[in-house]
């Protein structure tokens, strides 16, 4: 289990834990990022952009340090 | 449709609220329900604003409810609670969910909450063509039947289904008999304690209608429905021991947050449902909306396109804006000239002076920067509308994570070169309070276009042609740096706090619509006009009898020209002699007398400091030549520098905390802002001086 913040433009990852408050596990659920959800990194320079199932998400440089992933191979 | 029910449409309106998340293509969907019928409907206490329309079919007349676009139905913004609060409070006859097809699983989630609120509800599968290009195949029958709920597909951006949602619309509010809406299950646990909770919530009448929804909320630990419980007494208030009871066994138990246990429920919901009615049949292809984005939100190539876009706003606003502003001007004018022409009572007249120097010239002084104002806007919600802003803020939260803000705090601060009473109404936009209050608190450093005047007075008097750009740029770059050190200050020390929740969607590109365009910049504008005008006028009466009592005696000025004459009134008057008082506590960091009372004109708005000196040097306001010569005279350029500077930094004007006031909704945090900003400006004016002297400036 890695940091969202190790992960590379282009990784597939699963999100493994949300290690925040209330407010921010219930902020990201509102977009769809959970635990166990697969999602791709488009882009990764501090802040990032997700996609999952076709559509794009901004999560901002302070907490993508707190979403915890496990990298996928691509099969 | 039966005559009975025709009749029972007739007796009276029937009330439909529209909810869906943002982007879901709620808005596309009421402008083609309600065609020309449509005002703002306005919820005390928020700044939100929700559109109203109505519209008739089959003889049924609809009256329709716009609610703010939401990812759920919590409290954790003021959009979600006033859409909440709509759906809770008023009940409405119906409740139409509009989802956008392409993103189903999302979507559904606001529709989990608001089916827990147990009201009639339809399901509009909206953007059906996107989702069918994606390669998703959707069997709404189906998945109506999991939900118990009617679904009409629709493409709003090419009207289609707009008949077919008409109909059901009025077909589904109008049935007698209300389905039985499915209820999520949220395990083991969490039934356990809402068995227990369920009977409790019964027992207070105010909540008795949705017992199950609200001890949903209460183990939540939604911070609305526990300030509700607290505030209803006695009976709701012995809810709080077994709630926090329920709380730390489920965690416990649970090893996670409980907001983690309801939100995979909740999905778990949708899951099911989309696992059995949603087949994907593509993979996503790349469009032509990421392949602008490879160059938009490139990590280098991003910034300078950034640059272009804000130096394009700019551009605009001031080109655009600038005839317009002298129309204005020049209406205000041309009344204050009238007024005074007809006037019986001659041109001496004190009334006069309140009508014409007070009012017409604070109020409208402000009203000039209108147009500006409007373009701004305008241009701000093309960026919007248009998706770009997702973008600016995600290129800008790298740089504005290093003073604690986050990517979104950037937008006031661009708006707050042009102005910063609009600059200080966008921080709407930012989610929690520490860091709007932050930005809001840090926002008049940025130099608005009212200091301009300022610059543009001192900087070619006293400074050679090639130090003109630089200097003006330094006042610029002071500025941003004190305004990025401040917050940095604030967000380490007294708004210290969780670092705010920065997720946004990033939308696809689309074309903005003159409508919608329209709609943002009016519902900004008028703010504007409003909030700021009120206060304006209150401040300018009062700047102005500061300025005008006591009245200078007849013999003080007699023989002297109309120059001399207005200096030795200004002098003899309340600011005046505050100038003069203050002289000893502004003289070591530069600024004499003259200057000060100059200042205190500047509090209306801050160009009025130049019509102030021109007053103070006794110099005609339209002829500059004397008042450039008068001031070469009386100041060093180290001086000038200090009084731009001071103008910079002290003092915000009245409309800026007015701005301030009405969105912190607190006088505290205003007063702070003027007091604390002006100590800082004295702190660093006096440093800048004392340091030029002793290097001989």
């Amino acid at each position: 289990m890695i940091s969202l913040s190790k992960a590379k433009q282009g990784d597939l990852v699963v999100i493994k834990k949300i290690e925040g408050g209330g407010a921010m596990v219930h902020r990201m659920a509102e977009m769809g990022l959970r635990t166990g959800v697969q999602v791709k990194v488009v882009r990764m320079c501090g802040p990032a952009i997700l996609e999952l199932q076709g559509h794009r998400v901004i999560v901002g440089r302070g907490m993508v340090e707190r979403v915890m992933v496990e990298k996928q191979t691509e099969d | 449709m039966s005559d009975k029910d025709k009749q029972n449409g007739n007796k009276r309106k029937l009330r439909v609220a529209l909810a869906g998340n943002p982007n879901a293509g709620k808005t596309t969907l009421f402008n083609a329900l309600t065609e020309n019928d449509r005002h703002v409907a306005n919820y005390p206490g928020v700044t939100v604003e929700c559109f109203e329309g109505s519209f008739v079919h089959d003889g049924v007349a609809i009256d329709l409810l716009d609610l703010p676009g939401t990812y759920s139905l919590s409290a954790h913004s003021d959009d979600e609670r006033v859409a909440r609060n709509v759906l809770v409070e008023t009940h409405p006859d119906l409740v139409v969910a509009v989802v956008d097809a392409s993103n189903l699983e999302r979507n559904l989630y606001l529709v989990t909450q608001i089916m827990e609120l147990n009201l009639p509800l339809l399901l509009v599968f909206n953007k059906m063509d996107l989702a069918e290009d994606r390669g998703f195949n959707l069997d709404a029958v189906h998945l109506s039947k999991l939900f118990h709920m009617p679904i009409v597909a629709t493409v709003g951006s090419r009207a289609k289904g707009i008949t077919d949602l008409a109909a059901a619309i009025v077909r589904t509010a109008t049935n007698p008999e209300k389905p039985e809406l499915p209820v999520i299950s949220y395990g083991r646990d969490i039934e356990q304690a809402l068995e227990e909770l369920v009977p409790l919530v019964q027992t207070i009448p105010d909540w008795a209608a949705r017992p199950r929804w609200f001890a949903v909320k209460l183990l939540e630990n939604d911070p609305d429905i526990i300030a509700q419980m607290k505030a209803l007494g006695a009976p709701a208030a012995q809810l709080a021991a077994p709630v926090q009871r329920w709380r730390d066994e489920i965690q416990k138990r649970a090893g996670d947050a409980i907001e983690v246990l309801f939100a995979d429920r909740r999905y778990g919901f949708i899951s099911g449902a989309c696992q059995e009615a949603l087949r994907v049949t593509a993979e996503r292809r790349h469009d032509w909306s990421d392949r602008v984005d490879e160059f938009v939100t490139h990590p280098v190539l991003g910034i300078p396109i950034f640059l272009v876009m804000m130096y394009a706003l700019f551009f605009l606003t001031f080109m655009l804006g600038g005839p317009p502003m002298e129309w204005i001007e020049g209406g205000f004018d041309s009344l204050a000239a009238w007024i005074t022409g007809i006037w019986p009572g001659g041109p001496d007249s004190i009334l006069l002076s309140l009508l014409t120097d007070g009012i017409i010239g604070g109020v409208g002084g402000v009203l000039t920067f209108l147009p500006n104002i409007l373009f701004l806007f305008a241009g701000i919600a093309l960026l919007e509308d248009s998706g770009y802003m997702a973008r600016g803020a995600f290129i800008m939260d790298r740089f504005m994570h290093k003073i604690g803000l986050h990517g979104r705090s950037f937008i006031p601060m661009m708006v707050g070169f042009g102005c910063t009473v609009p600059a200080i109404m966008a921080t709407r936009t930012l989610n929690n309070k520490r860091d709007r209050l932050t930005t809001i608190l840090v926002l008049p450093l940025i130099s608005c276009g009212a200091r301009f005047p300022i610059y543009a007075l001192f900087i070619p008097i006293f400074f050679p042609e090639a130090w003109r750009a630089p200097v003006l740029m330094s006042m610029y770059i002071i500025g941003i740096v004190l305004a990025a050190g401040l917050a940095k200050l604030l967000r380490s020390t007294i708004l210290k706090g969780e670092s705010s929740l920065f997720v946004i969607e990033l939308p696809p590109y689309r074309m903005p619509t003159v409508r919608g365009m329209l709609r943002h910049t009016w519902s900004r504008g008028r703010q504007f006009i409003r909030k700021a005008s009120t206060v304006i006028l209150a401040a300018s009466v009062i700047i102005w009898a500061l300025l005008q009592f006591p009245a200078v005696p007849d013999e003080k000025i007699e023989g002297l020209d109309s120059g001399a004459a207005h200096q030795a009134a200004l002098e003899y008057s309340t600011a005046g002699r505050i100038g003069k008082t203050m002289e000893t506590v502004m003289q070591p960091i530069g600024i004499d007398w003259r200057a000060t009372t100059a200042l205190l004109g500047a509090f209306i708005a801050k160009e009025v400091f130049v019509a102030q000196l021109a007053i103070v040097y006794a110099a005609d306001e339209e002829d500059t030549d004397t008042l450039s010569e008068r001031l070469r005279a009386a100041y060093t350029p180290l001086q000038a520098f200090c009084i731009m500077l001071f103008c910079l930094i002290s003092l915000p004007c009245v409309a800026t905390c007015a701005a301030t006031r009405l969105e912190t909704q607190s006088w505290r945090w205003a007063l702070a802002q003027i007091v604390g900003l002006t100590l800082l400006a004295y702190f660093i004016t006096g440093m800048v001086f004392q340091l030029g002297r002793l290097l001989g400036l």
